[in-house]
């Protein structure tokens, strides 16, 4: 199992360092550069020369790679150009947001996607059954910014109850500690139930098909015939059985973590990755935008990993050697 | 059970939400100022605007967007500021100025009471720093240029400063005191080279009404009022927050639910609402209207094929010039406006916030000229025109032709700008009318300035923001073709001489006619087909007093601005302040 690990990463590394000079090179295709959006009758070509210089970018595409290479393997993801900061101070209030919002969303989706999806199956056909798989198809379907928006028309335009947007509010600051939290349990409530319910459909799609397929299984019927009582032959042996799929779609979720969703983090106006790395896009900010898929790529390959050694802990027919 | 546990969360939810519901903090007395002409006024109160996005730096001399600029305002004084006539200056930072007699040399009297927020007087020494930081190619400032033909500033004492000048122009005063005044003793330590990236960007420190508090990256920037601002009793207010919230729709919805006090740019249908509900009394958000800053024209690739020569004209490798089929014979161009009903524009997109433009020099300027000749809507003249530059429709299809090319272009305009797309829309069909084909191209929008940039184009629709100036050098003159923003190729060299004359000239009534003289060989050429300028529409929550917004912006006298006792939201607790 060590030494699968070990080699998964060895193959790993080399494949990040390939995807990011693809990355490095691809964004400079794009057209126009950091300053081709101050068009403006003021703004001078020499301006921009000089603007250019101070970022670097007056040097042939090699040296640039050269020193972008070097940096970066010392750890250092260099200096923004549009946020005028070091990329890392950009990154890590992102990164960090975009955790909070994703964990918790990935942990409601999977709790309520897994339980739903067991309950449905259980009863299949049922009223409860039927309802279930509308609205999951419902919220699977419905397109993330036009819930997120009706969500915010209804709790904040209409009922007052939550905040439209925002981490904080703005008297965040002079509260108690618990006022704080709360604060930030409010302003949290819409965008985590927009990120996860439309996963927490699928989720429950899913398990509701693969518990179906287990309870007509033969050991099932020997569990049941056995005398185990209901509830544990549905716990222990169907759900257990059941859950592969839902790792392999937990392990894909991992990368999501970090990445960020843009359009909820837009229409929410809360400050995480996908707001960084479109911003930067759109402001051709190469050293963010490297960074931040940098970061993307590093989570996809963790999270297939995590998700081929969770396989082994599940189920005990998988072994790596 | 499930559903039980969540009806029990949303009802605790409510409670809570109910307990700490109002602005937060606590009430307490309010504090009452008299000021010299003897009205009193309650101090304190929050005002919460909200922006699109956040700004880049609180470092005036790295800070390139709008926002920024307007944020920095509150914090760093300049030397003076300009008068609502965008022509003369008010005092600030310097009590008085004079010119020498060759009126090369000009100086400025500085106050002796302003102090930055670490109780060090504001002297010319700072004023000698912040200019060498404007003009230090290390620090590329946007706005550099404007300091050409200042060579030289000394500082005589510490209140008194000299600028010397290579030329004597009419907007050396104006030169002189653009961009704010920064602390010498806090940044005389930082290497040119890594100002972009100093401390000091995240954490200044000013001597305006407002000072720095804190800012969350991505989410808010907090000023509160500086006690030691100069103008005694000022600022009232005790905090201004900047909110980020990057969509517009929640922008709109947070200024409905009172999340936000003030939005700037409000979209002319929403803007229109906003009125009718105001005048109805069923919103406390007052429209404020008023001369914008921007207009929107469509660009027409002006070079000729027939009298194109690529050895001449091909300067960069980069740029190539390409030659264009339709718009080099100025017929086709003046066609083209004829064509378009730019007043059914206006009302179908504008909702009364879109005022016609004929000429390049906007309202808000002196040089204005409101007798300029018009191009009205007449398709039997657009027909006309066409008809006699050779653009038949020989075969019937409804587009006419000429040498067997069809009279079929693009026009490109960026995508996610709504008025620009509309626009088209209804430019496509008006064309239609007259036997031309036009096919929109929308471009995520550095792609489409690079393309313009690049003269990439048949037609653009585009925009420019006005600066306060008057001068078409950049956009129009034939030496702009290649490095500047003479995208459309325009080469007049008459319009040349006399632009160039028309700049350095110092009396303004000659001046003025050397330009209407200019604005009318453009308007009869038509390099542009000027569409509309723009009134901005600005929305502020009511309880706000004695606030002035103009051409000038939003952000002209914050100092004065006043909530009354009985209408404050926010109470800022006593000890924070």
């Amino acid at each position: 199992m060590f030494s699968y690990i070990l080699r998964r990463i060895g193959v790993t590394i080399p494949l990040i360092f390939l995807g990011l000079t693809l990355t490095f090179f691809i964004i400079r295709l794009a057209p126009g550069d950091p300053t081709t959006k101050y068009i403006n009758p003021d703004f001078d070509p020499e301006v921009k020369a000089l603007m250019l210089k101070k970022f670097g970018l007056d040097k042939p595409l090699h040296v640039q790679y050269w020193r972008w290479i070097t940096q970066f393997v010392q750890g250092d993801f260099g200096v923004s150009f549009d946020r005028s900061q070091p990329v890392v101070d950009v990154i890590k209030y992102a990164v960090g947001n975009t955790m909070i919002l994703a964990a918790l969303a990935l942990l409601v989706s999977l709790l309520t996607g897994v339980i739903l999806g067991i309950l449905s199956a259980i009863k299949q056909y049922s009223r409860f059954d039927n309802a279930m798989t509308i609205s999951s198809l419902f919220f699977y379907s419905m397109p993330s910014f036009w819930l997120g928006l009706m969500l915010i028309l209804i709790f904040a335009l209409l009922l007052h109850w939550l905040p439209a947007g925002g981490m904080v509010s703005i008297n965040y600051d002079y509260l108690s500690s618990a006022g704080q939290f709360w604060d930030r349990v409010v302003h949290i409530i819409l965008p985590v139930f927009v990120l996860g319910i439309a996963s927490a459909a699928s989720t429950m799609r899913y398990m509701r098909g693969s518990m179906l397929e287990i309870i007509r299984q033969d050991f099932i019927r020997t569990a049941r015939a056995k005398g185990v009582s209901e509830r544990w032959v549905m716990l222990k042996h169907a759900t257990r059985n059941a859950i592969l799929p839902v790792v392999t779609l937990f392990g894909l979720s991992i990368p999501f973590l970090v990445s960020g969703s843009v359009i909820t983090e837009i229409v929410f106006a809360w400050p995480g990755m996908g707001r960084a790395t479109i911003n930067a896009i759109f402001a051709r900010d190469y050293p963010v935008v490297i960074a931040t898929t940098a970061i993307a790529f590093t989570m996809v390959m963790i999270g297939n990993l995590v998700a081929d050694i969770l396989y082994a802990v599940v189920d005990p027919r998988v072994k790596y050697d | 059970m499930l559903k039980r546990l969540g009806l029990l969360t949303l009802i605790a939810v409510t409670f809570l939400l109910s307990a700490c519901g109002g602005g937060g903090g606590q009430k307490g007395e309010v504090s009452y100022v008299t000021m010299d002409n003897g009205k009193k006024i309650p101090q304190g109160g929050t005002l919460i605007v909200g922006l699109i996005g956040d700004v880049k730096s609180l470092n005036p001399y790295i800070s390139t967007t709008l926002s920024g600029g307007n944020i920095t305002s509150l914090m760093f004084l300049t030397l003076n500021t300009i008068n609502p006539d965008l022509q003369t200056y008010k005092p600030s930072l310097a009590k008085s100025w004079e010119f020498s007699d060759d009126r090369k040399e000009l100086t400025f009297h500085l106050r002796n009471d302003v102090f930055w927020e670490d109780s060090v007087q504001v002297t010319a020494e700072d004023v000698v720093f912040s200019e060498s930081v404007a003009v230090d190619p290390k620090v590329a400032w946007s706005a550099i240029r404007w300091k050409d033909y200042i060579d030289d500033v000394k500082a005589v004492d510490d209140t008194t400063v000299v600028f010397h000048f290579t030329n004597v122009y009419p907007y050396q005063v104006m030169d002189a005191s653009v961009g704010p005044i920064i602390p010498k003793h806090l940044l005389k330590d930082v290497p040119r080279a890594e100002m972009t990236t100093a401390d000091f960007n995240q954490h200044p420190v000013g001597d305006g009404p407002f000072k720095f508090k804190s800012w969350r990256q991505q989410q808010q920037i907090e000023l509160v009022r500086n006690p030691s601002y100069y103008e005694k009793g000022k600022p009232h207010l005790d905090r201004i927050v900047f909110r980020i919230v990057p969509d517009r729709t929640t922008l709109l919805t947070q200024l409905k639910t009172g999340e936000i006090d003030m939005l700037e740019d409000i979209p002319p249908k929403e803007f229109q609402k906003l009125k009718v509900n105001y005048r109805d009394g069923k919103t406390d958000i007052k429209p404020y209207e008023f001369l914008g800053r921007s207009y929107d024209y469509i660009a027409w690739n002006t070079i000729d094929p027939e009298k194109y020569d690529p050895d001449k004209y091909k300067t960069l490798e980069s740029l190539k010039e390409i030659p264009n089929p339709f718009f080099a014979d100025v017929r086709v161009r003046r066609a083209m406006t004829y064509a378009i009903n730019r007043d059914l524009i206006r009302e179908a997109i504008g909702y009364g916030l879109l005022i016609p433009m004929q000429g390049p020099i906007s309202p808000i300027l002196w040089a204005y000229d409101e007798n300029l000749p018009t191009i009205p809507f007449d398709t039997t003249k657009a027909n006309q025109l066409l008809t006699d530059a050779g653009w038949v429709d020989t075969d019937g299809d409804g587009v006419r032709e000429k040498d067997g090319q069809d009279f079929s272009f693009v026009i490109k305009t960026n995508n996610g700008n709504e008025r620009r797309e509309q626009a088209c829309t209804l430019i496509q069909d008006m064309l239609a009318k007259v036997g031309v084909k036009m096919e929109i191209q929308l471009e995520e929008s550095v792609t489409f300035f690079d393309n313009l940039d690049k003269k990439r184009f048949e037609a653009a629709l585009a925009g420019w923001s006005v600066g306060l100036k008057v001068d078409m050098t950049t956009t129009f003159h034939s030496k702009s073709v290649f490095d500047k923003f003479n995208f459309t190729s325009y080469r007049n060299p008459q319009f040349d001489r006399i632009n160039d004359e028309a700049k350095m000239m110092m009396d303004r009534t000659q001046a003025k006619k050397l330009w209407d003289k200019a604005q009318r060989i453009l308007v009869n050429d038509q390099p542009y087909t000027w569409l509309y300028y723009m009134k901005s529409g600005h929305g502020l929550h009511k309880r706000f007093q004695d606030v002035i917004m103009d051409q000038r912006g939003a952000y002209l006298n914050l100092e004065d601005w006043w909530v009354p006792a009985n209408e404050r939201k926010y109470w800022v607790p006593k000890e924070q302040q």
